[in-house]
């Protein structure tokens, strides 16, 4: 029989929670970018509330779900 | 932002067709199944995962992270579509070319200045999605606006050629009264 191939992967839990910060960081550049063009080149306010509320819900839902994900991972 | 003159008022205000959007669409699908599509290969070669942590746990992770970067490419290039508009307004067309976040045109065309403005609709998905192209000729023979893949590309051209006729009447009612007081 084949010998499975082993992958020694030595990723610590510390280093997910440095890879949420690092998400969060562009997630917070992006937001500032995107939230700027909405709201000062002109996307209309119906728009623009149904965007921003996706976005945001979308975003931090992702954001959450990567937490847990580092949370499980370390216990 | 676009800036009006004083009294300036917005006719309509123009999109491209959302067929534009299929692509990226599909690019952003592709982003999204790209990890599933990988995961599903390394898990049929015989490898042994050696992790300090739960495995399912950081294959999680690394997909949310995927897709949050996918989320915020997709808003980007729906801003991209959103903003990439026309805008008719009683005296002007004004274009305005979004290229990603951080570069935009804004060019506008004064109404006494065209000639001719054409609608072209050409093939089946064209027809039956209703969109086309636009050609703005000017008396300058060689400017000529092109507005590609415009929704209702006819009502569009309906709503110019309304204004190039209203400017041209106010234009011809203005130099009345000059002519008939000259001898």
């Amino acid at each position: 029989m084949k010998e499975p191939i082993v992958v020694n992967l030595p990723i610590p839990a510390s280093g997910l929670w440095l890879g949420l910060l690092a998400m969060a960081v562009i997630f917070t550049v992006a937001s500032i970018f995107i939230s700027h063009h909405w709201s000062y080149y002109g996307v209309s306010n119906t728009n623009r509330d149904f965007a921003t509320a996706l976005y945001y819900v979308g975003g931090i839902a992702l954001l959450v779900g990567m937490g847990l994900s580092a949370a499980a991972y370390g216990a | 932002m676009i800036t009006l003159e004083p009294g300036e008022e917005v006719a309509l205000e123009v999109r491209r067709h959302w067929i534009v959007l299929v692509l990226p669409g599909l690019f952003i699908g592709v982003l999204l199944f790209l990890p599933i599509f990988a995961y599903a290969v390394v898990s049929n070669l015989s490898v042994a995962w050696e992790l300090p942590g739960n495995a399912s746990a950081l294959a999680l992770y690394l997909y949310a992270g995927w897709v949050l970067f996918a989320w915020i490419v997709g808003f980007v290039m729906w801003i991209d579509y959103y903003l990439d508009m026309w805008v008719v307004t009683d005296r002007r067309l004004i274009d305005v070319d979004q290229k990603g976040l951080f570069h935009r045109e804004v060019s506008s065309l004064r109404f006494e200045k065209v000639q001719e403005v054409t609608a072209e609709i050409n093939g089946i998905l064209a027809t039956y999605l209703g969109f086309g192209i636009i050609r703005v000729q000017t008396a300058a023979e060689e400017t000529e606006f092109v507005i590609t893949n415009v929704s209702e590309p006819q009502k569009m051209v309906d709503a110019i050629n309304a204004r190039i006729g209203h400017v041209a009447r106010n234009q011809i009612a203005a130099a009345a009264p000059l002519s008939a007081s000259q001898p």
